[in-house]
């Protein structure tokens, strides 16, 4: 599994460095061309080097059909719990976007709890903590002006 | 040379510069504590706050005092709980916990907290005798030498790190080239900033470094479904606790060679605490008159490597302000923060801020001291934070992590910016890419290219034939050339017999 992943970045890193070399040929001045091309050689190069490193690797790995399926299962798991995560964590930003930083942490802390089922008073003493101490540490002691988001003015 | 001392001393006995060390080491023990949040998450989500404080001393105060202490904390739960708190602290749990299982985890946490806080103060006198001797080394060092030092800074995180040295390379050059989108200074000309304005200026380093760190291993955390990092240790007397700390001194030779080594082993970029602390470990089995019991719960298992974790970080500290190169993936950051505040490491900080050198040097053995002395009290409690639900860590990490990057950058846009690079450095840690390589690329980027593109105006394309240069690439060659020379050396060899 993990083979599978460093492949597909290893390629996808080879895919950037030849978008690289294409730009950095583009590029008007000697100065701006040979760094960026440079780097994305050595990115192109780097990549081949490791897809050939994973390819023979992936050759020499013996692994049973069962430690295959186990492994899958497995990544399945992780996968949904990672893609809630990031959804949470986009939606959090969302949050902030319509609402600031006074309200947004106040009702995603509070919903976030209550969606992993813990208790009430938990989620809104935590809820509450975090809206504080993001208003008092920035706003009142670093007298930092927080978004306050497109509902409420903010432009 | 002494009014640096003065200036660096009165900095630090500010009471908000004390106030932000106390609230650092607090922090960084608590961070430390919580396996797998680590010193590097923390040190991301404080970089912003950097913009806020009073001054950029106070800011540099308080990531020193965290980086310094993260290892120490991290001990108590490698003995207590078998999970070390941070990467650092894996070699302490070897002998440790075996010790807390026979009823001394006291003894083991007093031993372990006596060698950090002992080995974290001891070599930054170290550092500050070597500073003379450093200043004199960097005055040789033109831009042409900065330029191929910086490629070797690269290239030794990238080969020395842990995992393949191929994809640490890959991430440096990608951290390289991920610097130059944006505006060029010197020609005007926009580099891969697809026609947006958003990026005519690049990437800002803060959600960069939150994504890649923060942002990913919090992903990673909740991805692995756990509800808790740990379970409850056990609980600890004070007796037993100063038991451990007579350890240490019975042990002083041992504690002493763990230290130097550690010290030594900070100083070479790329190396590592965990280098130190398994080179530390190996090297006390080794000269131990019982190396058999090691692994089965002997004392001089954990003084050793806790030593070391600490001991490096003045060696650390001392490469990446002298030469802008860091020693660890804690140093990347530390490198960021100092670039943030407008000082750019290397011999101009040492020679025109060697008050702040001074101060975050002196800022380590005080951090340390706090930190032992914090710990060797409170090491039960501590270890109860590691049980902390996953639930409350995420969101109060999240919250305070998307604030710091709207300080730091002040548009919502941002946020996005950190998302892309928070999957990226999620896919990076779970298929084995170096993250600290990237980031040291992208940091030193900007510098690279001002230091080439002026040593080729000056001297020409071959600008590195100067002594200091050439010695540099020839370290560089043979540090690539070693692996191969390893496995190709005995095959030729036996093919002469």
């Amino acid at each position: 599994m993990r083979e599978k992943g460093s492949l597909y970045m290893a390629i996808f890193f080879l895919l950037l460095g030849v978008y690289g070399i294409i730009q950095s040929i583009a590029f008007q001045y000697w100065e701006a061309v040979f760094l960026p091309l440079f780097f994305s050689s050595g990115i192109f190069i780097m990549s081949i080097v490791v897809i050939r490193q994973e390819l023979r690797h992936r050759a020499q790995t013996d692994e049973t059909p069962e430690e295959t399926a186990r492994a899958e299962a497995e990544s399945r798991g992780g996968t949904r719990r990672l893609l809630q995560a990031i959804v949470w964590s986009v939606g959090f930003a969302i949050a902030i976007y319509l609402l600031g930083f006074r309200y947004a942490p106040l009702l995603w802390v509070f919903a976030y709890l209550k969606w992993r089922r813990r208790g009430w008073l938990k989620s809104i003493i935590l809820a509450v903590a975090m809206a504080g101490f993001i208003y008092f540490a920035f706003e009142v002691a670093l007298g930092f002006r927080m978004y306050r988001g497109i509902f409420f003015g903010e432009q | 040379m002494l009014d640096a001392y003065g200036g660096a001393l009165s900095t630090l006995v500010q009471p908000i510069n004390m106030l932000v060390m106390i609230i650092g080491v607090l922090g960084g023990l608590i961070v430390g504590v919580i396996p797998t949040l680590g010193g590097m998450t923390i040190m991301a989500i404080l970089l912003p706050f950097i913009f806020v404080m009073p001054s950029a001393e106070t800011a540099l105060i308080l990531l020193i005092a965290v980086y310094s202490v993260t290892a120490t904390g991290g001990a108590v739960t490698s003995i207590l709980v078998n999970i070390p708190g941070t990467g650092v602290n894996a070699a302490t749990l070897l002998d440790g916990y075996p010790m807390n299982q026979r009823g001394e985890g006291d003894r083991a946490i007093g031993a372990a907290v006596m060698a950090s806080m002992a080995g974290g103060v001891f070599p930054v006198f170290l550092a500050l005798a070597m500073i003379p001797l450093i200043m004199a080394i960097i005055m040789a060092f033109g831009q042409p030498e900065m330029a191929v030092l910086i490629l070797v800074g690269i290239s030794f995180l990238a080969l020395l790190g842990s995992g393949s040295a191929s994809k640490g390379l890959l991430c440096g050059l990608l951290g390289l080239l991920i610097s130059l989108v944006g505006y060029h200074q010197i020609t005007g000309v926009h580099r891969f900033n697809f026609e947006n304005a958003f990026l005519y200026d690049g990437f800002a380093l803060i959600p960069v470094t939150l994504g890649i760190f923060g942002l990913a291993e919090l992903f990673d955390l909740l991805g692995k479904g756990k509800a808790t990092i740990a379970q409850e240790g056990s609980t600890s007397s004070l007796a037993g606790v100063f038991r451990g700390v007579k350890d240490v001194w019975i042990h002083r030779w041992l504690w002493l060679r763990s230290t130097l080594i550690g010290y030594v082993i900070g100083i070479i970029p790329g190396v590592g605490a965990s280098v130190a602390t398994w080179v530390c470990y190996g090297q006390a089995k080794q000269t131990s008159k019982y190396p058999e019991k090691f692994g089965t719960g002997v004392v001089e298992g954990v003084i050793a490597p806790e030593a070391a974790n600490n001991a490096k970080d003045a060696g650390d500290m001392l490469t990446t302000m002298s030469f802008g190169i860091p020693g660890s993936a804690n140093g990347v950051l530390m490198l960021a923060a100092i670039m943030m505040v407008g000082i750019i490491p290397g011999p101009a900080m040492i020679t025109e801020e060697l008050p702040l050198a001074l101060t975050l040097l002196i800022g380590i053995a005080i951090a340390n001291l706090l930190a032992g002395t914090l710990t060797l009290f409170t090491a039960p409690q501590l270890a109860k934070i590691a049980t902390l639900h996953i639930d409350y860590l995420f969101t109060g990490v999240m919250v305070v992590a998307m604030a710091g990057v709207y300080v730091a950058s002040p548009s919502p846009l941002q946020f996005i910016v950190a998302f892309i690079f928070g999957l990226l450095g999620l896919a990076m840690k779970r298929f084995g890419y170096s993250r600290p390589a990237l980031l040291l690329g992208f940091v030193l980027g900007g510098l690279f290219e001002t230091y080439t593109t002026l040593s080729i105006k000056i001297y020409g394309p071959i600008f590195f034939t100067s002594p200091i240069s050439l010695s540099l690439l020839g370290i560089l060659v043979i540090m690539f050339a070693l692996p191969y020379l390893r496995r190709t050396l005995p095959r030729l060899l036996r093919r002469t017999r």
